[in-house]
Parts: structure tokens; C-alpha cells; sequence
């Protein structure tokens, strides 16, 4: 049965939520995404994005906004990320089947779990280990989330075997979702050192460099996932995810991850080595 | 029966060949099969993976499994070419066809066996799988070329394996496809017996008093010239 789940909301600094979400599908085809935001679980309901297809996440940055003109509404300028305020999501998806069998997340609040005491802490460990990333150790990286959902590859889908059956694919570049990878998010992290440890194999030498990351807790990554050092242009398969927690809350991310050959098709993906990263 | 007029008399890929690679060893052989596999993924034959000899330019890899090139290092999808135990059996009694009365040169010959083992490696298991049976099928319909142009003689049909992984510096699928080859392998002997009849007519010839004599010489100075 098809269903969404919501897998990040974390507060930002200033004042913005990164809402992620993970849908697992039981059609092929685009999921349009519309996502919703209240001030308390049983709504009322404001929609903070509507009709996304090609999104995997959302940040929500549009607390502050001043109000409209001519208008004295002050619930428009409230910071809606203070401890003492809860502010719930929840994600509505509608399949290519049509809004009939549309499905819904559960409700999920900005930092669940937490309470307002530890979510202060959550937010200053966070927000000290950006700075850090910022003025220290960090490197900027463009986080590939690889698409899980979607249309399936035109190419090299295979139905029968349910995957796609080339790495080299130009359509779905191996992942078997058109595209192959989400649009890239720019953050900053920290990259450990590690060798390049040349084996010995029967086919000849084969070159392996793992390394760990660490990073704030989102965008939420899973094996497969892509890290691209934009300095470097290096790009590291995801091989494993541990989080560093906070009453079972993940504060931080610790990726262990392989530096991938220069013949591998994630080469292929445009990052811009030149962006900033605007999170945090 | 041979399908083709002149077939080699040695397993070996066509063009020169370096002299430390003697037809019918089992790098010969192999670089029989490389070369085969290659025509098999050229540009013409409309299949995703071509393969070009600068592998910058290529989408597949095809090399002996002897390959130390860095270029090649890592890269997918790719097959490999290697041999396992190769064996020469002994069809007669010391392997004897032959013997020329008069200079005594002997012939002989043996059916040479050799497992060859091909290895297609790629990110995805339906990839790594595909590459297989295209190369299995494409050697087992040819086996009857192969045969009758690299002077096979037996060629048994290919084994393809299940898919394996293979991780490296990411998930890699490996399947093997496995079959033997039979090809003859002749040599000669030149009898010792007139080589050394041969220096003792040079030793008295030489005029010195003794062969010990003689050989010092050699010894010292390269030659020996004769005595007078």
C-alpha cells in the first residue's frame, strides 16, 4: 500500500523548517506532493507548497514575511519557530492513478519528540556546528538524493526484474526513476581523511576511499545518496548513515561514504561549484 | 572439417604478435577471445556498450584480466578475460608423431586443455547479467568460427554463472561465463647426439693438446682460434 512519510522537519536559523518527506509507491508515474502547515495538529491547515513533482523536500521560509500591505494582521509576522510554539506538517500526495486514491502522512511536528528544553538544545548544538562548518572545518557539498519515486526509466527499465539495467543509462543514470537524482541541496559539512587504498584484485587494481562526513541532520540520507565535494568535484556514494542523537532525536549525521571512480555515471549530474550554501 | 581454407596452425589473435608470446600459450589464447568479444561490441553492432581501444572514448571495457592500465582501474561496466589451469594431456606415449631418419628431428604433439573464464563486472545486477549472455551466446553460436579460424580443437559450450556481488568503491555485480578450449600443441626436438659429435670434430680440429685446453681458451678469450 502506498504511503508518505515524513522524515525531516528541522528548524533553521533564522526562521525556516526543512520539511523532507519519503513516499513509497505502488504506481509508476509522477507524485504530485502538496504540503500543509498549522499551529496545532487538527489544523486549520495552510498550504505551503502545492502540486510539487519534482521535489523532494521543502523549506519553509515564509514565516516572517511582513504583513500585506494595508493590513494589520499580526499573526503574519509572529515567529512561528519560538520554544514555546509547535508547528505540525503534513504531506498529501496524489498518484498518477488520480486525486481518488490520494494518501496522506501523519501529522508531524517541527523537531518531534523533543521537548521545549532539549529542542533548545538541539537548535544551539545545531547552529554551533554550522557556524563551525561556516568558519572553520566545513566544505561546501551538494547533497544527490537519488529518486525513489517517480516515472520509471523509458530506457533500461525492466519490468520483470523491477530495476534498471544500466549503470550508464542517460535518462535514469542507473537508478531507474527518470533523472536519476533530486535537484542538489547545498550544505556545508565535515570531511574527514582518509587514503586511497589500492587493492590487489584479479581484473588488476582496484582503487577504494572511504571517508566520513558529518553533517547537520538533514537533508536526510540513506545508502545511495550522493555527496559531492564541490571544491574537489570528488563524488562519494553513501554507504552507511549513523546520527549522532539527542533523546533518540538525531542532532548530527555521520556518513560513512566511497569516493566513486571517474567513469561512474554520478559525474554526470550538474552541481554548481560555485554556490554558497544558503542553509544555516 | 574445417570451415575456413587456411586455418592457423597455432591458437593466436591476428597482426604480430610479441616473440615472448608464442602461439598457442595461454596468453595467446586469451588475447583470441578479447579480440572476439571486442567485434562483438563495435559501434555497428547497435548495442548500448561500445567498446574503443582508447577507453576514454568507449562505454564498456574489454581486457585480459592481465590489465594494469590506471585508466582502466575501477572502470564499469567491464569484462575480463582470464584463464585457469592449463593443462597438456597426453593422447600417445611420450607424445611422439614422428622422427626424421636422416638429421633425427622428432616430432610431437599434444592436446593442450585450458579453461577460460570471462568476467563481466558492472554497477547493476540486470546490467552485469545482460553483458553475460550476450557474450555467452555470441561465443557459443560462434564456437564453429572460433574453432575452425584460431585452429580450436574443441571448444565446449559456455557456462554462465549465477551474478554475484562485487563491491568495490561502490556495489558492483559480477557474472562469469566459463568454458574449456582444446587446441594442439606440437614441438621438435633436434638430437643432441651430432650437436656434440659436431664439437669434438671442432675440438680436433683446433690443433690445442687437449680439450681442456681448448675449452680454457674459449673461456678466456671468447675463441679459439686453431693451433697453427
Amino acid at each position: 500500500m502506498a504511503s508518505v512519510q515524513i522524515t525531516r522537519t528541522t528548524a533553521l536559523f533564522p526562521s525556516s523548517v526543512f520539511v523532507q518527506w519519503d513516499i513509497s509507491r505502488d504506481e509508476a508515474g509522477e507524485h504530485t506532493v502538496d504540503i500543509f502547515r498549522s499551529g496545532s495538529p487538527t489544523g486549520p491547515w495552510q498550504a505551503v507548497a502545492i502540486a510539487l513533482v519534482d521535489a523532494y523536500h521543502v523549506l519553509d521560509d515564509k514565516f516572517n514575511l511582513p504583513p500585506p500591505s494595508g493590513q494589520n494582521d499580526l499573526h503574519v509576522g509572529l515567529n512561528l519557530l519560538t520554544l514555546s510554539r509547535d508547528v505540525y506538517y503534513y504531506v498529501l500526495v496524489s498518484p498518477p492513478s488520480g486525486e481518488a486514491n490520494r494518501f496522506q502522512s501523519a501529522v508531524v511536528a517541527v523537531e518531534p519528540g523533543l521537548d521545549a528544553r532539549t529542542r533548545l538544545f538541539k537548535r544551539k548544538i545545531l547552529r554551533d556546528e554550522a557556524t563551525a562548518f561556516r568558519r572553520l572545518n566545513g566544505i561546501p557539498i551538494a547533497v544527490l538524493k537519488r529518486r525513489r519515486w517517480g516515472k520509471v526509466c523509458r530506457e533500461c527499465y525492466d519490468e520483470v526484474n523491477r530495476e534498471a539495467t544500466r549503470e550508464h543509462c542517460p535518462f535514469c543514470l542507473g537508478t531507474a526513476f527518470e533523472g536519476g537524482y533530486w535537484a542538489p541541496v547545498y550544505v556545508r559539512g565535515r570531511k574527514s581523511t582518509a587514503p586511497v587504498q589500492t587493492q590487489l584484485t584479479a581484473h588488476g587494481d582496484s582503487d577504494a576511499k572511504v571517508v566520513t562526513f558529518t553533517l547537520l541532520d538533514y537533508p536526510n540520507l540513506v545508502r545511495k545518496d550522493v555527496l559531492v565535494d564541490l571544491r574537489r568535484n570528488d563524488r562519494y556514494e553513501v554507504q552507511m548513515v549513523y546520527g549522532t542523537e539527542l533523546k533518540g532525536v538525531t542532532v548530527h549525521q555521520s556518513v560513512t561514504a566511497s569516493l566513486l571512480s571517474r567513469s561512474s555515471v554520478e559525474y554526470s549530474v550538474l552541481v554548481d561549484p560555485n554556490n554558497i550554501p544558503s542553509l544555516y | 572439417m574445417s570451415l575456413t581454407p587456411d586455418p592457423k596452425n597455432q591458437p593466436a589473435p591476428d597482426g604480430n604478435q610479441p616473440v615472448t608470446v608464442r602461439p598457442g600459450s595461454s596468453m595467446a589464447v586469451i588475447g583470441v577471445f578479447l579480440e572476439v568479444i571486442r567485434q562483438r561490441f563495435t559501434a555497428e553492432s547497435g548495442l548500448p556498450w561500445v567498446w574503443h581501444r582508447d577507453i576514454k572514448q568507449g562505454r564498456i571495457a574489454i581486457e585480459s584480466a592481465f590489465n594494469e592500465d590506471k585508466d582502466h582501474s575501477n572502470f564499469r561496466p567491464a569484462i575480463f578475460v582470464d584463464r585457469d589451469e592449463l593443462i597438456v594431456g597426453r593422447t600417445v606415449i611420450g607424445d611422439a608423431v614422428g622422427q626424421n631418419l636422416q638429421t633425427g628431428l622428432k616430432g610431437f604433439w599434444a592436446l593442450s586443455s585450458v579453461p577460460i573464464l570471462i568476467e563481466c563486472v558492472a554497477a547493476k545486477k540486470g546490467e552485469s547479467a545482460t553483458l553475460a549472455d550476450l557474450v555467452g551466446i555470441f561465443l557459443h553460436a560462434s564456437s564453429d568460427l572460433i574453432q575452425s579460424a584460431f585452429a580450436f580443437h574443441d571448444m565446449t559450450p559456455p557456462t554462465v554463472s549465477r551474478t554475484q556481488p562485487y563491491p568495490r568503491d561502490k556495489d558492483q555485480w559480477v557474472t562469469s561465463i566459463s568454458f574449456n578450449v582444446q587446441y594442439d600443441v606440437r614441438w621438435t626436438n633436434t638430437p643432441t647426439a651430432p650437436l656434440l659429435q659436431q664439437i669434438i670434430t671442432e675440438v680436433m680440429r683446433s690443433g690445442y693438446n687437449s680439450a681442456t685446453e681448448y675449452f680454457e681458451i674459449i673461456a678466456l678469450t671468447g675463441t679459439a682460434d686453431p693451433v697453427g
